[in-house]
């Protein structure tokens, strides 16, 4: 183990907990205003979903893109 | 390259010369076994180097080795097994096989069975307790499996605890032991399958399609077990040590029936190779010699045979003490790896009071939730608000653990119950919802009937079918089959209705004279409708029968409706 991580001031962020927290907010939020607001229109509930994908896709695309940049210098 | 007789030549017609340097590799055990099954390819990889040996020591004694006879062979084969010493004590050497298998119980929650096996595997702990609990919940003798295994397997200073009873020492693991093998005869660790196949909603065919996955799957095991200890090769090397008498089994034969006065024919192109034992060289018994002569040959086959002996368990401690070295040498890197794992596993670890403070949160914020939407009457909706509202703290609180560099810890856990607890809810209040807005649909069939729709309100009435004769064998028969909806049911009363629904995913309630309900998925409801105090003999028959994807069913009976 290196001096580094061995030191409890940082520790990296951890991408597991973050989505699948962000996922279980998505299904909380879908729930409780579906049921709040009535009967949700079932496309809209699908194009959120859709829409929660992509930011997924885009923030990994980003995290991969900072990792190689920070790799090479 | 001369051929190898099919056997060992007797230790009669040995020599007794001083033994030569012994090479592990040319004398493997099972070569040596004096019975006609002994292995050719061996031979073919050994005979030659073994033939060099051999011709020598013959010619040394100056007698060219023709002794050798298959009359002889023949003799030699009954005799030596005659003439084996009785085997040693069967529990030595199951014991000692049970130590060459390598598993050893290392310090874990109960007798460490798991904590070896992973150790063994080279996995982690948790693994092998996941899938050990995994086995006992689905009905597996994972209990009696575990206790047998504690009993039999050694521990890091290779006691094995059924070895401690039978010298007489009873210690306090083996009343554990003996607990868990009694709990483990107990219907209750029947475990998922305890309250009967019935009472999970499982078809007739169940259970018995349970046990013919177990059947499958414990005999593939065993074959698997089989295959690998016929893969993992012939003895294992601890157990040689521990049972020289064995290793010297198969070169006592017995010199009385083997007698040295046999006459020999065969030639030496064919009397060559003894590949077993290269550490001394056995030459024939002098022919026609006197009995002092035999007496000192004898003496001689004596040493020879003790030396052997000697040889042979010294290179089974040997190699047994390589072996343990070894394996402690992979258990120390095991261990370290586990240790940095472990470090590792501490670090991210979320903070137990931290988890504490997100889940108490996240059940005081659902409450207040659904307490607020209700405002005094709590429905399905309300309940979904708050089961929302409780699974958005618990979310909150694990995202904020993942950017703090830790993992989700428990709010993961009760978010892994409040998650489909809420997905159901929420269609139950989205049936309800939908269901809401479209016009009831009423039937009032007089006859048999089958209706079929995707959803919507549905009223069953069933007070005005024409009911058959009592006793008829043509029963009313009357179906419902439905996607999405809200269904009432009103039974009349009477007849004998013998009344069964089933939902995927919602609620079926009776009220009146039977009343219950239930909520959840897969739920299925059997029951009977009887009119007070008639005999079923004298009322008229009726069938009612109501499948529905997701919603309500509730029954209810025509004297309530009234």
């Amino acid at each position: 183990m290196s001096e580094s991580t061995q030191t409890p001031t940082r520790r990296p962020v951890r991408v597991g907990p973050i989505v699948w927290g962000s996922i279980l907010l998505l299904v909380a939020s879908i729930g409780g205003a579906a049921a709040l607001l009535g009967s949700w229109d079932a496309t809209t509930i699908v194009w959120v979903v859709i829409a929660f994908g992509a930011l997924i896709v885009v923030a990994g695309l980003i995290g991969a893109l900072g990792r190689s940049i920070g790799s090479r210098e | 390259m001369p051929k190898r007789p099919a056997i060992e030549p007797p230790d009669d017609s040995t020599d007794p010369n001083t033994p030569d340097t012994p090479d592990e590799e040319t004398m493997p055990l099972e070569g040596s076994e004096p019975t006609a099954s002994a292995d050719a390819s061996t031979s073919s990889a050994s005979g030659k180097a073994a033939s060099t040996e051999e011709l020598p020591a013959s010619e040394k004694m100056g007698m060219p080795a023709t002794e050798e006879s298959s009359a002889n062979e023949g003799a030699s084969t009954s005799s030596a097994t005659g003439g084996t010493p009785p085997p040693p004590i069967s529990g030595n050497r199951f014991f000692a096989w049970i130590r060459g298998i390598d598993i050893r119980r290392e310090p874990g929650w109960i007798g460490g069975v798991c904590s070896g096996i992973a150790a063994r595997l080279g996995i982690d702990p948790l693994i092998v307790r996941g899938i050990a609990v995994v086995i006992a919940v689905l009905g597996g003798p994972a209990i009696l499996l575990y206790a047998i295994a504690w009993l039999l397997l050694p521990d890091a200073n290779d006691k094995i605890h059924l070895e401690e009873v039978f010298r007489g020492r009873l210690e306090a693991p083996i009343a554990a032991i003996g607990a868990l093998i009694v709990l483990s005869l107990l219907p209750v660790t029947e475990g998922f399958w305890y309250a009967g196949a019935g009472f999970w909603g499982e078809p007739h065919w169940g259970a018995s399609a349970g046990r013919a996955i177990w059947t499958v799957l414990l005999l593939g095991a065993l074959v698997w077990f089989v295959v690998w200890l016929a893969r993992r090769g012939s003895t294992p090397v601890a157990a040689a040590a521990t049972r020289p008498r064995d290793a010297s089994a198969f070169v006592a034969g017995d010199t009385t029936t083997a007698s040295p006065t046999v006459a020999f024919t065969t030639t030496p192109s064919s009397a060559t190779p003894t590949t077993a034992y290269p550490p001394t060289s056995f030459a024939p018994a002098p022919t026609n010699a006197t009995e002092p002569e035999l007496a000192a040959w004898r003496e001689q086959q004596a040493q020879v045979r003790a030396e052997q002996d000697a040889f042979r368990n010294q290179q089974a401690r040997d190699k047994a003490a390589a072996n343990r070295a070894a394996a402690e040498e992979a258990q120390r890197k095991r261990a370290a790896q586990r240790e940095i794992y472990r470090a590792e596993n501490a670090r991210t670890r979320s903070h137990p009071l931290f988890s504490l403070i997100v889940i108490g949160l996240s059940i005081v914020a659902g409450g207040l939730a659904t307490v607020s939407v209700a405002n005094g009457d709590v429905s399905v909706t309300s309940v979904v608000v708050g089961l929302a509202t409780m699974l958005a703290v618990l979310a909150i609180g694990i995202i904020i653990n993942g950017i703090r560099g830790k993992r989700s810890g428990g709010a993961a856990g009760v978010a892994a119950l409040v998650l489909p607890t809420l997905i159901i809810a929420s269609t139950l209040s989205t049936v309800e919802i939908a269901v809401a807005d479209t016009p009831q649909i009423t039937y009032t069939p007089t006859e048999s009937q089958n209706y079929t729709l995707d959803g919507g309100r549905v009223e069953l009435d069933l007070t005005k079918v024409v009911l058959e004769e009592p006793g008829d064998f043509y029963n009313d028969v009357i179906s419902l089959n439905i996607g999405v909806g809200d269904v009432t049911v009103i039974v009349p009363d009477d007849a004998h209705v013998l009344f069964n629904a089933t939902v995927g995913a919602g609620s079926i309630s009776t009220e009146g004279s039977f009343d219950s309900n239930r909520i959840g998925p897969m739920q299925t409801l059997y029951t009977e409708y009887t009119p007070g105090n008639q005999s079923l003999n004298t009322v008229p028959q009726m069938s009612v029968s109501v499948q529905m994807g997701a919603g309500n069913i509730t029954v209810i009976e025509e004297g309530d409706n009234k």
